[in-house]
């Protein structure tokens, strides 16, 4: 009796376990044979890495679903931090089946070049502004289109900044930065004038960006660095970022609190300044703060311009059928060119346009960056494709330990830069 | 034709979790075996080179590679001894006859049943936020201050999580034990006069010692493979000192794109295991006594 029940159970479950890979199969055949089909939907699929954006984009391609009848666009789920992670092991498990939209930008980008598509035919592509377009471009070919641009420097709480009797626009010099710290930290409930975030981005790439950027020749100085030639003791403005850094680093919160905490800190009046860009905008909003707020750039060795560069940009997969190929390009200019599309990335994502003539978010971070853009007054994200892998890692180990008064002077920081930083080049 | 049928049975229950294992476990493991003597980058194997043993070279001279391997073992040796002492002691207090026994069990496994990640998140919140306030409140901020930004305080915040998570798991093997032992003995051992510790060192602990075998190799492998409660808890921070093994990997494929050397890692990291808890395991055996 015992015996044949549990024959009958194993048979049920290999039966199970066989209808259930069929039935899978089925479905993938009568997929890819609707795609085929004439009356039928194109399936076409997207991934993207801003986690804050994830819910607003869903209503938005909910909406272009409704209005039209040719493609079905479907939003996968995202993963933030570990993006790029996860979309290549999608890539290399089958790129077939990979998204056919997917974003990224930065350090990474090389490695997804060779599943990128050339972007041909878009409307989008002809309005992309001259600044950004080597972003995107490889061997003068168009492989993306950014989604936004994204400006950073040093957020500050407007209220504050008046009682403390500071003028913004006077913060030129780490002399006028200092001067404003001191003043704001003898103010009721402000822990601490100028607030880093722990993350590996927030703390050391971001910050040492400047370092970079406000260096004219930062291109070559990256060469020299990575082969060894000259170290960072040889670049001027890379000493005095440091210089600077030791100035203001009584004043900060040594980089402790996670982005979170760091941005509600700001908002709830604890901090001053947090070293963030637009992108907190959405955080704020949701926390409400009861205080007006602008942003003005790190003003190392006297830098007055804001750090701006493409955030990310929709790329598309070489692999995926040329029918969702053109249907995701489709997808794209809608969302980027056309009236509705416009209004959506300007009012509900609050995309700072990277395209000539497309309106602009209403939002007061990305109003500020919006003008410094306009002014160009923009220094670039030099991390995006000069900094080596793995140094966001390296390097906020080494500014953790500089924070934790691990490091004893500045050469000491300058030479254990240079380690990680050649070490991760090497490799 | 009986013998035929129970043949029958045993293979179509062995086929389902056979396929699943030679598909996630076996297979990726030779193709990692494979992996480690090529120059692989983490997409297509087609292209890569045969480079012999040059990245076995490089996993040998990476100093922060060598240095979570001191870590994860100072971390294992202290797991190991911790969590067993724990659990042996909650399976001794809840085999005892009490009214509360049962629901005792329950809430000891209970951490068990929460995955380390999220056991990563919670505990994050009490040791950054909860002990500051307490810290506060009670004026003893050396004692109860933000633990995971403190280099020896984030390990020993790592040990206590993942202690508190293990030591419910070994209690359940401990009970098994504890109530397979013949009561006959136990009560011999009271009419020949033993006192309770010399009944736990020479009756209890000697017929225990095959929960022992089980429960050492469970929380010794464990221990090293380490990674999700590491991961939410401290992500390897502060700057880098409480960076295990497994996350030393991981970091080296995902961070710095070596996908090779990463798979040489990962080898490395299988043979010294696999000789470790082999030892162990021929060790304890031999300590086995059979009634």
């Amino acid at each position: 009796m015992k015996k044949i029940l549990s024959l009958l159970i194993s048979t049920i479950l290999i039966a199970a376990l066989v209808t259930g890979c069929s039935s899978s199969n089925n479905s993938k055949t009568s997929q890819n044979g609707t795609s085929s089909g004439q009356n039928s939907k194109i399936t076409i699929t997207v991934m993207q890495s801003k986690t804050e954006i994830q819910s607003d984009l869903q209503t938005i391609i909910d909406d272009y679903n409704k209005s039209q009848d040719k493609v079905e666009v479907k939003l996968l789920g995202t993963s933030g931090d570990n993006f790029a992670t996860v979309l290549q092991s999608q890539f290399s498990a089958s790129p077939e089946k990979a998204p056919t939209i997917f974003t990224i930008a930065g350090p990474d980008t090389p490695k997804f070049q060779p599943y990128m598509a050339e972007i041909k035919n878009s409307k989008a592509a002809e309005m992309l502004a001259d600044g950004v377009k080597d972003d995107v471009t490889v061997d003068g070919k168009l492989y993306g289109l950014p989604s936004a641009v994204e400006g950073y420097g040093l957020i500050y709480n407007k209220n504050l900044f008046k009682e403390a009797n500071i003028d913004p626009a006077s913060i030129t010099s780490i002399d006028a930065l200092v001067n404003a710290c001191e003043k704001l930290s003898k103010l009721n409930g402000v822990v601490k004038p100028i607030a880093f975030a722990k993350e590996t981005y927030f703390s050391f790439i971001h910050p040492f960006n400047w370092a970079f950027a406000v260096d004219p020749n930062y291109k070559t100085d990256i060469e020299k660095l990575d082969k060894g030639q000259i170290t960072m003791k040889d670049i001027p403005s890379v000493v005095q970022w440091i210089k600077d850094m030791d100035r203001i680093k009584p004043y900060t919160n040594s980089a402790l609190d996670s982005y979170d905490d760091q941005v509600a800190g700001f908002a709830s009046g604890k901090y001053a300044m947090i070293h963030q860009g637009d992108w907190v905008q959405s955080v704020l909003d949701q926390d409400k703060p009861n205080f007006d707020y602008g942003i003005i750039p790190f003003p190392t060795g006297g830098n007055t311009k804001l750090a701006v560069g493409t955030a990310t940009a929709w790329r598309v997969n070489k692999y995926a059928t040329p029918e969702q190929q053109k249907a995701a390009i489709e997808f794209l200019d809608w969302l980027i060119t056309s009236d509705k599309g416009q209004e959506y990335s300007a009012d509900t994502l609050k995309f700072i346009p990277a395209y000539k003539g497309v309106k602009a978010p209403k939002a007061p971070l990305a109003a500020e960056v919006a003008q410094y853009v306009d002014k160009g007054q923009i220094i670039p994200w030099v991390y995006n494709n000069y900094f080596p892998n793995g140094i966001d890692v390296d390097g906020s180990n080494v500014i953790q330990k500089y924070y934790a008064g691990l490091i004893k002077n500045d050469d000491q920081f300058l030479s254990e830069l240079t380690n990680v930083w050649v070490q991760d080049a090497g490799k | 034709m009986k013998k035929n049928s129970s043949r029958l049975t045993f293979w179509l229950f062995l086929i389902p979790s056979l396929f699943i294992f030679i598909n996630v476990v076996i297979i990726p493991f030779i193709l990692g075996i494979i992996y480690s003597f090529t120059d692989w980058d983490g997409f297509t194997f087609f292209g890569s080179k045969f480079v012999a043993f040059n990245n076995y070279l490089k996993v040998f001279k990476d100093q922060n590679f060598l240095s979570a391997f001191l870590l994860t073992f100072r971390y294992a040796i202290i797991m190991v001894i911790v969590s067993n002492i724990i659990g042996f002691s909650l399976a001794l207090l809840v085999t005892r006859k009490m009214r509360t026994r049962n629901i005792l069990r329950s809430i000891f496994f209970m951490p068990n049943l929460i995955g380390g990640l999220i056991l990563g998140f919670i505990w994050q919140f009490i040791f950054t936020k909860l002990f500051v306030q307490l810290g506060t409140v009670l004026h003893a901020s050396n004692i109860f201050f933000n633990w995971i930004n403190d280099p020896n305080m984030a390990f020993w915040s790592i040990v206590i999580v993942s202690a508190w998570q293990m030591s419910g798991y070994v209690m359940i093997i401990y009970i098994a034990g504890l109530e397979s032992i013949n009561p006959d003995i136990i009560e011999a051992s009271l009419i020949d006069g033993a006192g309770p510790v010399r009944r736990l060192f020479n009756i209890i602990l000697p017929l225990t010692v095959p929960s022992f075998t089980i429960s050492l190799f469970i929380t010794l492998s464990n221990s090293f493979k380490q990674y999700d409660t590491n991961l939410s808890l401290t992500n390897g921070g502060p700057y880098g000192t409480t960076e295990l093994l497994t996350m030393n990997i991981v970091q080296t494929a995902y961070k710095h794109n070596q996908y090779a050397i990463a798979q040489s890692k990962a080898v490395v990291f299988f043979v010294v295991i696999m000789a470790i808890t082999l030892v162990q395991v021929y060790l304890t055996k031999k300590r086995e006594v059979e009634m």
